[in-house]
C-alpha cells in the first residue's frame, strides 16, 4: 500500500493511521498517495481500493467536476481558495451517502514535487446535534406559545361568558315580549329568539369545555364515563367537521364500565388523534371523510380506536409513529403521539397503531379497568 | 380521642381517605373511611359520627344520591362534599339542600381542618342544644300538672300572690309547688327557669 | 309612594336593584326583567345601594359578585341590614367563593350564562312568599 521512503515508512505511516480525523494525501495531479486508517473508515474504501485514482471521487457534485479545473487553475495562477484555510464541504461515501465534512488542505514541496495534505472532520454528528437543537427551540416556542394560549383562553374565557349572558338575556327579554303580543309580529322572529338562546347555551358549553382543557395542575384521577369524555372532545371539533364534511361517528360496544383516569390527559389523547385523522383526511383530499370511534370492553380492559380513511400509514412511517420528534407533517412537531403514548403508559395501558388496512389509520387506546373503588 | 369527634369519611380513592386519616389523626380526631357509599350504608357499627366528608363522584351509588337520602333522614352530622368536579351549580345545589360546606380537590390542608373543625363544633352545639331540650323536658315530665301551671305563670314574671290568685289556690301552696319545680327542674335560679322554659317552647 | 304600572296580575311591580358593572349584561337583564314587570334600579356600587334600600321596599338584590371596589361580603351586609335578599351572578368566580357567598347569607349564586327561568322563578317565589325561600 505504501510508496514511502523506506527509512521513515514505519514511523509516519504509524503516525498518520493514529490520527483520529482522515487524512488524504495527493499529488498535483489529484491522485491518492496516502489514504490513512479514519479515512478509510469516513468514506468506507480501503486504501486498495483508491491509491492513485483521482480525489475527486470522494466528492459529489458540483465539486466532483470542478476539481481538476481547481487543481490546474491552482498550478497556473497560484490563487487557492482552500491552501491553507479550512473549509465545510460536503464528502461522497462509497455508500453514496453524502455527509457534512470540515476540510482543511496544506501544500507540500519537496525535491520541486508538490503535495495537497487534506485533513478532514466529518461533521454528521455536529450536524444532526444541531438540528436537534434547533428542533427543541422550536418545541420550547411552540409550547410556550400554548402555555401563554391556555393562559389567555382561560381570560378568554371568562371575557366571553359576559357577551354571552347579555345575548341569552336580550333574547329571553325579546322573545317574552314577542310571546306578549303574537298578533303583531312575524311569527319566526319567536323561533329565532329561541334559537339564539340556544345557540349562546352552546358557545358557553363550547367555553367551559375550553377552560377543563387549558387547565393546568397535578393530574387528578376519578371515574369518568368514556362516551362522555368523548362527546366533550368532539364539540371541540365542530368547526372542522362542519367545513371539512367529515363524519365522526361514536359508538359504544355493549355496556361500558367507568374507567379511573385523569380526565383532561384522556382529552389530550383523544385530540391528538382525532386532529390526526382529520388532517391525513385532508392531507389525502379524501372527500368523504370519516372518523370512526369505537369503545368496548375487552376481558379488564376498556379499548378506545379512533380510525380514519386518510390514507393510511406507510409501512416505513409505522415502527417510527411514537418516535418523539417524527412527524410526515411539513409543519408537524411530532410530540403528540410519543406524549400520548407516556400518558397511556402513566395509567397503566397503552396506545398502539392497528394499521392493517391500506387507506385507513387505527389507533387503539387501551385502559385498565382496575379494581380500585 | 374523643369518640363523639369522630369524622367519617366516603371516598372511592384509597390514597385520599388514607391522606385524610392521617391528616384527622394528626388533629386529633379520629376517623372512619368508607370506600363507597354503599359500603357505608351497609356497615355494621352504628357509631356516632360528628361530621362526614363525602366524595360526589363515585361508582354505585354516587355522593349526591347519598348526600339527599341523608338529608331526607334528618341526618344530625353536618356534610361537607370533597370533590375534585368543582363547579358552582353543583356546590351551589349542594349547600342550598343542606350540605354544610363545599371544597374542591386538590385543598388546602388548613382549609379543611378549619370546616372539618367547624362542623364538629356546630355539631356539638347543636346536640348540646338538642340534649337540654331533651333533658328538660324530661324534667318537665316529671312535675305534676298543677307544679307545671305553676311553672308557667313563674316564667311570666308573675309573683307568688298573683299566682295564687290566677290558680285559685294559696299562696302557701304556690311556694310549696315552686320549690318542686326547682328542684325537680334542676334550677338554681329564677332566670335558669326561664331559660329552661324557653328551650321547652323550641320546635322540635 | 309612587306611581308605578301594573303587572298583568294587578299587582305593584316589584322592585329590583341590579348591580352588574358591565354595561351590556347590565341593559340586557334590565330588559328582560322589566319585561316580566318588575321595576329594576341600576345601581353602580354600594353607596347608591344603600340610598336605593333606603327610599324604598326592594324584593330583592341581584348582583355581580365581582364588582370593583366593593366586596360582595359589604353587598350582603347591606342587604341582610335591610333585610333584603342578594342573588348573587358571577363569571370569574370559583365554587368556593360561591359557596362562600351562601353561608353568608347569600339566597343564590348563578353562573353566567345563566337561565333566566331560574332567576325569574326565584323572583316570582320572593314576591309571593315575601320570605327567603330557596
Amino acid at each position: 500500500m505504501t510508496t514511502a521512503t523506506p527509512e521513515d515508512s514505519g514511523f509516519f505511516e504509524a503516525l498518520l493511521d493514529a490520527a483520529v480525523d482522515a487524512i488524504v494525501i495527493i499529488n498535483q495531479a489529484g491522485k491518492i498517495q496516502r489514504f490513512n486508517r479514519s479515512a478509510q473508515l469516513m468514506f468506507g474504501y480501503s486504501a486498495e481500493e483508491v491509491l492513485q485514482r483521482n480525489v475527486k471521487m470522494l466528492m459529489p457534485e458540483p465539486a466532483h467536476s470542478h476539481h481538476d479545473g481547481y487543481l490546474s487553475r491552482y498550478r497556473q495562477t497560484g490563487q487557492a481558495a482552500i491552501i491553507g484555510k479550512g473549509r465545510d464541504e460536503r464528502g461522497l461515501r462509497k455508500s453514496g451517502e453524502i455527509f457534512p465534512m470540515r476540510l482543511s488542505v496544506g501544500e507540500s514541496r519537496r525535491d520541486g514535487e508538490v503535495h495537497f495534505v487534506g485533513i478532514v472532520h466529518d461533521l454528521s454528528q455536529q450536524h444532526a446535534t444541531e438540528a436537534k437543537l434547533k428542533d427543541l427551540e422550536q418545541q420550547l416556542l411552540h409550547a410556550d406559545r400554548l402555555l401563554i394560549l391556555g393562559e389567555l383562553t382561560a381570560g378568554i374565557a371568562h371575557e366571553i361568558n359576559q357577551p354571552l349572558t347579555a345575548i341569552a338575556a336580550y333574547a329571553d327579554a325579546a322573545r317574552h315580549l314577542v310571546e306578549k303580543t303574537p298578533e303583531t309580529l312575524d311569527p319566526a322572529v319567536h323561533d329565532i329568539c329561541t334559537r339564539i338562546s340556544e345557540q349562546s347555551r352552546r358557545a358557553a358549553a363550547v367555553v367551559s369545555r375550553l377552560r377543563m382543557l387549558v387547565r393546568s395542575g397535578t393530574s387528578k384521577k376519578a371515574h369518568h364515563n368514556m362516551i362522555n369524555i368523548i362527546k366533550n372532545v368532539l364539540l371541540l371539533f365542530d368547526f372542522e367537521v362542519n367545513k371539512m364534511n367529515v363524519d365522526i361517528v361514536t359508538h359504544a360496544v355493549g355496556d361500558l364500565p367507568d374507567v379511573y383516569v385523569d380526565e383532561i390527559q384522556i382529552q389530550q389523547i383523544l385530540v391528538n388523534l382525532v386532529k390526526n385523522g382529520l388532517d391525513a383526511i385532508l392531507e389525502c383530499g379524501q372527500r368523504n371523510g370519516h372518523i370512526d370511534i369505537s369503545v368496548e370492553q375487552a376481558a379488564d380492559e376498556l379499548h378506545v380506536s379512533v380510525q380514519d380513511n386518510g390514507g393510511g400509514v406507510s409501512a416505513q412511517s409505522q415502527p417510527r409513529l411514537f418516535e418523539p420528534f417524527y412527524t410526515s407533517k411539513p409543519k408537524g412537531v411530532g410530540l403528540g403521539l410519543s406524549i400520548c403514548k407516556n400518558i397511556a403508559a402513566a395509567h397503566g395501558g397503552t396506545l398502539v397503531c392497528a394499521c392493517a388496512q391500506p387507506g385507513v389509520t387505527r389507533f387503539v387506546l387501551k385502559l385498565p379497568l382496575s379494581s380500585i373503588g | 380521642m374523643r369518640k363523639e369527634n369522630r369524622v367519617c369519611i366516603i371516598d372511592d380513592d384509597e390514597a385520599i381517605r388514607e391522606a385524610l386519616n392521617l391528616l384527622l389523626y394528626a388533629a386529633g380526631i379520629s376517623s372512619r373511611a368508607f370506600a363507597s357509599a354503599d359500603q357505608f350504608l351497609g356497615r355494621e357499627e352504628d357509631e356516632e359520627f360528628a361530621c362526614m366528608l363525602l366524595d360526589i363522584r363515585m361508582p354505585g351509588t354516587d355522593g349526591f344520591a347519598l348526600f339527599q337520602k341523608l338529608i331526607r333522614e334528618k341526618a344530625p352530622y353536618p356534610i361537607i362534599f370533597i370533590t375534585g368536579h368543582g363547579d358552582i351549580p353543583l356546590a351551589v345545589g349542594a349547600i342550598k339542600q343542606g350540605a354544610f360546606d363545599f371544597l374542591t380537590k386538590p385543598f388546602q390542608h388548613g382549609e379543611l381542618l378549619a370546616k372539618v373543625k367547624a362542623a364538629v363544633a356546630h355539631y356539638l352545639g347543636e346536640r348540646k342544644t338538642l340534649l337540654d331540650a331533651h333533658e328538660l323536658k324530661h324534667r318537665a315530665g316529671t312535675c305534676t300538672p298543677r307544679e307545671r301551671d305553676v311553672m308557667e305563670l313563674l316564667v311570666e314574671g308573675l309573683p307568688n300572690k298573683k299566682i295564687a290568685e290566677a290558680l285559685n289556690i294559696s299562696p302557701r301552696t304556690v311556694e310549696i309547688h315552686r320549690a318542686h319545680v326547682m328542684e325537680k327542674m334542676a334550677a338554681e335560679s329564677l332566670p335558669d327557669l326561664v331559660r329552661m322554659a324557653a328551650l321547652l317552647r323550641l320546635p322540635k | 309612594m309612587r306611581a308605578t304600572a301594573h303587572t298583568a296580575e294587578g299587582q305593584p311591580p316589584g322592585v329590583l336593584v341590579l348591580i352588574e358593572p358591565d354595561g351590556n349584561v347590565s341593559d340586557a337583564l334590565k330588559k328582560l326583567l322589566q319585561g316580566f314587570g318588575w321595576v329594576v334600579e341600576a345601581s353602580p356600587g354600594r353607596d347608591s345601594l344603600n340610598q336605593l334600600l333606603a327610599k324604598q321596599e326592594v324584593t330583592a338584590v341581584i348582583s355581580e359578585a365581582s364588582v370593583p371596589g366593593c366586596a360582595a361580603a359589604e353587598i350582603l351586609h347591606s342587604c341582610s341590614d335591610q333585610h333584603v335578599p342578594v342573588i348573587f351572578t358571577g363569571h370569574d368566580v370559583s365554587p368556593q367563593a360561591a359557596v362562600d357567598l351562601l353561608q353568608k347569607g347569600a339566597l343564590d349564586f348563578l353562573e353566567k350564562p345563566f337561565s333566566h327561568n331560574r332567576l325569574l322563578d326565584l323572583l316570582n317565589q320572593l314576591k309571593k312568599t315575601g320570605t327567603m325561600t330557596a
